[in-house]
């Protein structure tokens, strides 16, 4: 995998500019928080990387096929368990024993086999966390993490991310400036356009 | 006709309330169905008895009875068996093909656009037009499935479009990001949406194509069918006859819709 390098992007939502001449290099294997206030384009960054959005003009280049993404909203399948899921979005590869121990790591032992729409706010938040180290991926995006999470389980969920990263290359958005050394992570300032 | 396109996402198990429903209405709501429909047979037995004209209104008691006379021949069974194998023949292909073609017109719109003027004329011709013109190019032992299989495919069609079309893009994307299979993605994604679509659609349509199937047997004069037996009754004034069919028709329509929602709604729920 390549550096992913975005050159002089620039994207506008009807008359509304979000992104106005953007650039940046994420290095390969590296760990990037990616902060500033709201409404600066931190999230349409990360769907550009993804591919749900389409810069008006600028470069977007080096990203891997295989990403895995913790969204800003939890995007579980409702009616189905945290193993489900984790197991759905996880590849072929993942075997359901593995994902049961991941998630009983983050403290959802006693909720695997319920239905996702059962679950607290904070415990979706780690399912999602689960399903996007499990994702056989390079490239991790992860939109405001730890958001709706105690300190513990904060914690928590940083260090089940930096322990089992493997290399992968992570790019984590958020307006917490103590969230970017929970994971090592090198700052990279937005500013609204 | 009228094409429903309900959401079931609302529609609430009134048994799952037994205290108090709405006003007057205490305890379980279905001993409280159960004795309407009692109430009802009373004022048909009544409405009967002060009539007492055989001719134009015979009693339940005298429909009971000629039920059980035909329900002792081997006849009846033939037809009942005629009639269900040809209108459940005619709901299935149309509960397919609807899948199908709505499938295809959610993932294109063009395709949509395309199929719209033949969803359109169909809803918009009486089901008796249809049938006599039918006539001119099937042979009558097939136009009950033909018949029912147009009622059934609009339903079908529009309910499950409707579904495809309010899946969350949000799961759509999840999924395009973390390259998920069709396959999963149908079960996963799509199904858990369309389920409530799907089970509104068949529910609709399988009351309307008993309906219109046997409508077509009786304009057909369908040999050894239902509607023929209808069409007989008729002729002869056999009221008695009239009613006992037209209670077979009801019974299996209600049986048949009563068992395969049943399943269905299995069959979706086996997706862990």
């Amino acid at each position: 995998m390549a550096d992913i390098v975005l050159k002089d992007v620039r994207l506008s939502f009807g008359e509304k500019r979000v992104l106005d001449g953007f650039s940046a290099v994420f290095g390969e294997g590296s760990v990037t928080c990616v902060m500033g206030e709201s409404g600066c384009g931190k999230t349409t960054l990360l769907n550009i990387i993804m591919g749900l959005l389409r810069p008006d003009s600028g470069e977007v280049s080096g990203v891997p096929g295989d990403i895995s993404v913790v969204f800003q909203e939890d995007r579980l399948c409702e009616d189905f368990s945290a193993v489900t899921n984790v197991m759905i979005a996880a590849g072929r590869a993942a075997k359901e024993d593995t994902v049961r121990e991941h998630l009983k790591r983050l403290g959802l032992g006693g909720s695997l086999d319920k239905p996702a729409r059962e679950l607290s706010g904070g415990m979706k938040r780690r399912v999602a966390i689960v399903r996007c180290v499990m994702a056989d991926s390079v490239l991790m995006l992860l939109d405001e993490p730890f958001q709706g999470l105690d300190e513990d389980n904060r914690l928590r969920a940083a260090e089940y991310i930096s322990a089992n990263r493997n290399g992968r290359t992570v790019i984590m958005v958020t307006h917490d400036r103590d969230e970017a050394p929970m994971l090592g992570a090198e700052l990279l300032n937005m500013q609204r356009v | 006709m009228t094409t429903c396109i309900m959401s079931a996402r609302g529609a609430k198990n009134e048994n799952l309330t037994p205290r108090r429903n709405r006003a007057g209405i205490v305890g379980n709501i279905t001993i409280w169905k159960a004795a309407a429909v009692l109430a009802a047979l009373l004022v048909w037995q009544a409405a009967a008895m002060l009539l007492d004209q055989s001719l134009l209104l015979v009693s339940p008691v005298t429909v009971a009875e000629r039920l059980f006379t035909l329900m002792g021949e081997a006849e009846f069974w033939q037809t009942v068996a005629f009639s269900f194998s040809r209108i459940v023949l005619g709901f299935f292909l149309a509960l397919i093909l609807g899948i199908v073609i709505a499938a295809a017109a959610s993932s294109c719109r063009a395709v949509e656009i395309f199929i719209w003027p033949y969803i359109a004329i169909i809803k918009a011709i009486p089901v008796a037009s249809f049938i006599i013109i039918s006539l001119i190019w099937l042979s009558a032992r097939r136009i009950s499935i033909f018949i029912s299989f147009l009622m059934v495919l609009p339903i079908v069609y529009s309910n499950v479009l409707e579904g495809i079309k309010s899946t969350d893009v949000r799961l759509l994307e999840m999924a395009k990001v973390f390259k998920m299979p069709l396959l999963r993605r149908v079960a996963y994604i799509y199904l858990p949406q369309l389920r409530p679509f799907l089970v509104s659609a068949c529910s609709t349509a399988l009351g309307l194509c008993w309906k219109s199937g046997v409508a077509a047997e009786v304009i057909g004069i369908t040999n050894g069918s239902i509607g023929e037996e209808l069409y007989r009754a008729k002729i002869y004034l056999a009221t008695a006859d009239l009613f006992a069919w037209t209670a077979v028709i009801v019974v299996i329509s209600v049986v048949f819709e009563k068992l395969f929602l049943y399943l269905l709604k299995k069959a979706l729920s086996l997706i862990k």
